[in-house]
């Protein structure tokens, strides 16, 4: 039996180069790499974890690397623990063993598919076929998920109507529940009462689809959303691709609603639509792009875990091409998400209510609760990619792992951002008037996008042409300038216009005694 | 109208839109006919007459005093300057005096009604724009407006106050304070909307240059008021063709001066609007002050109505040259009213001017011309 | 310009067309043109530089019926001269057809379409005469004051029940 490289001191000779993904669940595959072509392709071949003690069953695909399978024998290895532990990597084939550098240990995770799991559970205790649990397995799964969201709906739209209500110098909703805070069910409850109305010209197929994809198509955004280190449905590799690709389904039923509807002022909400969203998915791609550029990954959490916890080790601060990302991928979410100034396919001024004019009732109730969903989504989105996401300052990856209530308070601090970015976005829409659709088209084409890959090719050279230390003291620079000095510019204008608010509003200009 | 649209659709390349009469942004039950390419309007055709209620026809069928309930109907977003119309129609017909007093009360009432429409105005264009808060924030100020005429005679929207020879109340103890305070408190807030929206970028970028409508073109089409001044003709009712104690007022008239854009652009009709503000606040202060040394007496009632002839008055209304000529047979009935509205001519140049625009820029102009629906079809 | 000298101003250029100005026993001082020449007149009113009427400023019919006439009343007004007139056409009610202005002012477009709307003055060679107001198939000019109005229209009543009736109050007999 030759050993090989079976890493006693000499790591530069250490034949396990590397070894990817180490999270792994059930039905995932590890892709382990050699130093040098030294595998027979076709022979029996296995992967050890060493400090696990499992073994999985492998095949090289080439001379250069192998495919390890996380199949069923793991799970049952495992037994529904989470088994994780750093460790060396080594393969086994006819007879020879090569092994990784022991010094470079990976943090190999694996834990069982919980759902399947929790299935298997079921099945065995429970009459019927396993794939009628492993269904409800996962239907309960998407509820778990899914079910928050009209409430965050409900929730974003009861605080946009308060803030607009005190912007415009008005209550807002205040009979419903604790202060107004439940009207969204009240509206709700009453729009699942409406009768579902399709016109009779209408293409009852596709007018009815089209909703449902709205729905799709802005859902799938949260299973790549960390809000916390272990809040997250799950860490594609490929997750900004994956949030970039699936968000454009929203303009196909927006698309699909406004021709169905066979009303002429739909048409032109959904035409409206189609072209904002396609043309405005450029430059937020190219500007998240940036941010992946900087963190070296496309996965969510990747991104998140290497900025810091203090504003300075956020992206935004990172460099003045992030920060100008920052604002170009933030005007292009307002446009991909029909918000003011950018809210011409529904400008109800204009074309009555756009695209959605013909729906009623429920049906009609998913277009507004996608809507105000997406705010929640923009919201996430920045504060993964520009604001630290759930980071907390001071506190690293050991200590999260020691103490369950600091990820939560990651997850606090990261729904804090979130709504910071959302408050922006309502208040923007109770300010600005809207865009005329050729100058809209204009600012994507002409500024966003030629600006948003300035941005990336200046990164680039950043990342390239600027030492450590300088970088640093330009985060620390730009966070110090636009951070406190604008911030604190800002709060001065706040504290000025709620004194003006309390000359104008609350002393009556006629003299009556306010309550 | 049907065989208008049918015309068109068979042409193939064009697609008709039908708005309104229920649109949010016709202000009121108006229609338009659109002809389309896509988002480029070829023309927008006005279609009228939705909101008809004969008050001509009326005028003829009750007594001159009794008519004075309707004319509020003829602009119910600024019904004092109606009402002050047909009072100044009858009395030149039939030679009444008005007391000084009730000139100052009719002058005092029409400038404070002005300025409530035209916080509508100002604020509806916003919202058409897309700025939702503006509204109801310059609402808030008219709702102050509407508190205070409320005090004067008793009516929010529709007031009947003025009465053929005088008006109908003297004002109620402690009000002169009360507008007094209001004005101090309503100067800030001109500012504070301007800085609001007037100037903001995205609102001056849809306004500016847009369907300029040259001196010429206004006079030949009859715009009056604030539409007229803003495309640059340097004419305003009350200075003038004087009537009642405006000559004792000092006030500037605002005219378009394209500040930021061509003369006569719809951002110039709104910047006309937003300074009638400012002068019609001195107005109201300068009315005020004077008030005082006049005689007790705001109501010459006539005995005996009869009057023989016809007679024609002009008074500058929110939406400017707002006249009323009165035929009488010597009945107690008019043998024939007409109001001419602001409104009506304004509608009349929207489907030239609509030409090659964008369907979200004919919300614009319709807003910046503030076009009223029952003072186009009365 | 006071009205004499518009008035003396149109005779020397149009002869007769112009007549019977009045100055007394009336508001306004007016005079009457020939329905036959308004056209040539109205022209002149807007195009001589010392009358330059650009703004027609109301255009109204009034229906004299006891005395068999149409009476078609014009007002101008002049933004550079500051002087207005007042020109009234009479016309016979059972053939009231005058010449359009449309084309001279452009606010007479709409305000011709009313008066024929309303008082069936029909404008000749107007661009676009069709009904403004009223439906574009309603029957008859109802301005008129021989205007009887049809008691349905498309299969609705033009006239409601007194609701005041249903009062106990109500007095059946007498007339409100």
């Amino acid at each position: 039996m030759l050993v090989a490289g079976c890493g006693a001191g000499d790591g530069e000779t250490a034949a396990i180069r590397d070894a990817r993904p180490t999270r792994l669940q059930r039905g995932e595959r590890m892709l382990v790499e050699a130093s040098s072509p030294i595998f027979d392709v076709g022979a029996p071949t296995s992967v050890l974890i060493d400090a696990l003690g499992v073994t999985l069953p492998a095949r090289a695909v080439a001379a250069g690397r192998v495919v390890a399978d996380v199949d069923a024998s793991v799970e049952r290895a495992l037994g529904g623990r989470h088994l994780a532990a750093q460790s060396t990597i080594t393969v086994v084939q006819s007879e020879q063993r090569w092994s990784s550098d022991p010094r470079t240990r990976f943090a190999v995770d694996l834990f069982p598919h919980s759902l399947q799991h929790l299935a298997n559970g079921w099945a065995a205790h429970l009459p019927g076929p396993a794939w009628l649990w492993w269904a409800a397995a996962l239907l309960m799964a998407a509820a778990i998920v899914a079910g928050p969201l009209p409430v965050i709906a409900g929730l974003i739209v009861v605080w946009e109507r308060k803030v607009s209500g005190y912007m415009g110098s008005r209550l807002g909703p205040n009979r419903v529940g604790p202060n107004g805070w439940l009207q969204w069910l009240a509206d709700g409850l009453k729009l699942l009462m409406k009768e579902d109305i399709i016109p009779t010209e209408a293409d009852p197929h596709l007018f009815r689809a089209a909703p449902y994809l709205a729905f799709l198509g802005l859902f799938l955004t949260f299973v790549v959303l960390p809000f916390s280190r272990y809040l997250i449905v799950s860490d594609l590799d490929i997750g900004l691709l994956f949030l970039l690709s699936v968000t454009p389904l929203v303009v196909v039923s927006i698309i699909m609603g406004g021709w169905s509807s066979n009303s002429k002022w739909s048409l032109l909400g959904g035409m409206r639509s189609a072209a904002q969203i396609i043309s405005y998915e450029l430059p937020a791609s190219v500007a998240l792009l940036t941010v992946a550029t900087l963190a070296g990954s496309l996965s969510t959490q990747s991104i998140v875990a290497s900025q810091g916890g203090w504003p300075w080790q956020w992206y935004l601060f990172h460099d003045p091409f992030t920060l100008v990302a920052f604002f170009i991928w933030f005007g292009s979410a307002l446009a991909e998400g029909n918000r003011t100034p950018f809210d011409l396919p529904e400008a109800e001024s204009e074309l009555v209510s756009g695209y959605n004019t013909e729906y009623s009732g429920f049906r009609f109730s998913l277009f507004p609760l996608v809507e105000w969903v997406n705010i929640a989504v923009i919201g996430a989105v920045g504060t993964m990619l520009f604001l630290g996401g759930w980071r907390i300052p001071l506190v690293d990856a050991a200590l999260l792992e020691r103490h369950w209530w600091i990820d939560l308070a990651g997850f606090a601090l990261f729904i804090a951002k979130d709504l910071s970015i959302v408050f922006v976005v309502i208040w923007i829409r109770w300010t600005l008037p809207r865009f005329r659709v050729d100058q809209m088209m204009n600012l994507c084409w002409k500024y966003f996008i030629p600006f948003a890959f300035i941005c990336f090719v200046g990164e680039l050279a950043w990342l390239w042409l600027v030492p450590p230390l300088a970088q640093t003291i330009v985060s620390i620079a730009g966070f110090a300038i636009f951070g406190v000095g604008f911030g604190g510019w800002f709060l001065s204008r706040v504290r000025y216009n709620a004194r003006r608010y309390q000359d104008l509003v609350l002393n009556d200009a006629l003299g009556r005694v306010n309550s | 109208m049907s065989e208008l649209i049918l015309a068109y659709e068979a042409s193939g390349e064009e697609m008709t839109l039908n708005m309104g009469p229920q649109h949010p942004s016709t202000h009121g039950v108006i229609r338009f006919i659109i002809r389309t390419d896509g988002e480029v309007m070829h023309e927008a055709i006005p279609d009228v007459g939705f909101l008809h209620r004969a008050i001509e026809h009326i005028a003829e069928k009750c007594t001159y005093e009794g008519f004075m309930p309707y004319t509020d109907r003829v602009d119910y977003v600024c019904a004092m300057p109606a009402n002050h119309v047909w009072a100044m129609a009858v009395e030149k017909l039939a030679d009444l005096e008005v007391p000084e007093r009730a000139e100052y009360l009719r002058v005092i009432s029409d400038e404070l009604n002005r300025i409530s429409s035209h916080c509508i105005a100002l604020g509806a264009t916003a919202m058409d724009i897309g700025a939702i808060t503006p509204f109801t924030y310059i609402l808030r100020e008219r709702e102050y407006v509407n508190e205070l005429l409320e005090m004067l005679c008793g009516a929010r929207l529709t007031y009947n106050y003025h009465r053929i020879g005088g008006v109908g109340w003297d004002m109620p103890a402690g009000w002169r304070d009360k507008v007094l305070r209001w004005c101090d408190h309503f100067e800030p807030v001109m500012a504070e909307f301007d800085r609001l929206i007037t100037n903001n970028e995205l609102f001056v970028r849809r306004l500016a240059n847009l369907a300029v409508i040259s001196a010429d073109e206004a006079m030949s089409y009859g715009l009056v008021g604030p539409n007229l001044r803003a495309s640059g003709v340097d004419f305003d009712v009350r200075r003038d063709v004087p009537y009642s104690i405006y000559p004792k007022l000092k006030f500037d008239v605002p005219v378009g001066r394209g500040l930021v854009g061509s003369v006569g652009d719809a951002w110039d009709r709104y910047w006309v609007r937003a300074q009638e503000w400012r002068q019609s606040v001195t107005m109201i202060r300068q009315c005020l002050a004077q008030i005082d040394g006049t005689d007790k007496e705001f109501w010459k009632q006539p005995k005996k109505l009869k009057p023989k002839g016809d007679a024609m008055v002009r008074v500058e209304a929110a939406r400017g040259d707002m006249s009323c000529y009165v035929v009488g047979d010597g009945g107690t009935n008019a043998y024939r009213a007409r109001f001419r509205t602001g409104s009506f001519d304004a509608m009349g140049i929207i489907r030239e001017k609509s030409r090659g625009l964008m369907v979200a820029d004919l919300v614009a102009l319709i807003a910046s011309l503030d076009v009223v629906a029952p003072e186009i079809d009365r | 310009m006071d009205a004499a000298a518009i008035f003396d101003t149109v005779v020397r250029a149009h002869g007769d067309a112009a007549y019977e100005l009045t100055l007394d026993g009336t508001k306004d001082p007016f005079f009457r043109v020939r329905a036959a020449s308004w056209r040539e007149v109205a022209l002149f009113l807007r195009d001589d530089p010392a009358l330059d009427f650009q703004f027609l400023q109301n255009l109204t019919a009034v229906d004299w019926i006891k005395q068999e006439r149409l009476e078609v009343v014009y007002h101008f007004w002049s933004y550079r001269l500051r002087h207005g007139c007042v020109v009234k056409i009479d016309l016979p009610r059972d053939k009231a057809e005058v010449a359009s202005v449309a084309t001279i002012w452009k606010a007479a477009n709409w305000h011709e379409r009313e008066q024929f709307d309303l008082l069936g003055v029909a404008f000749l060679d107007h661009p676009d005469l069709r009904r403004i107001l009223m439906p574009d198939d309603w029957p008859g000019h109802p301005m008129r004051k021989d205007y009887v109005e049809a008691s349905a229209y498309r299969g609705m009543p033009t006239t409601r029940a007194n609701t005041l009736e249903l009062l106990p109050i109500w007095d059946k007999d007498k007339k409100p």
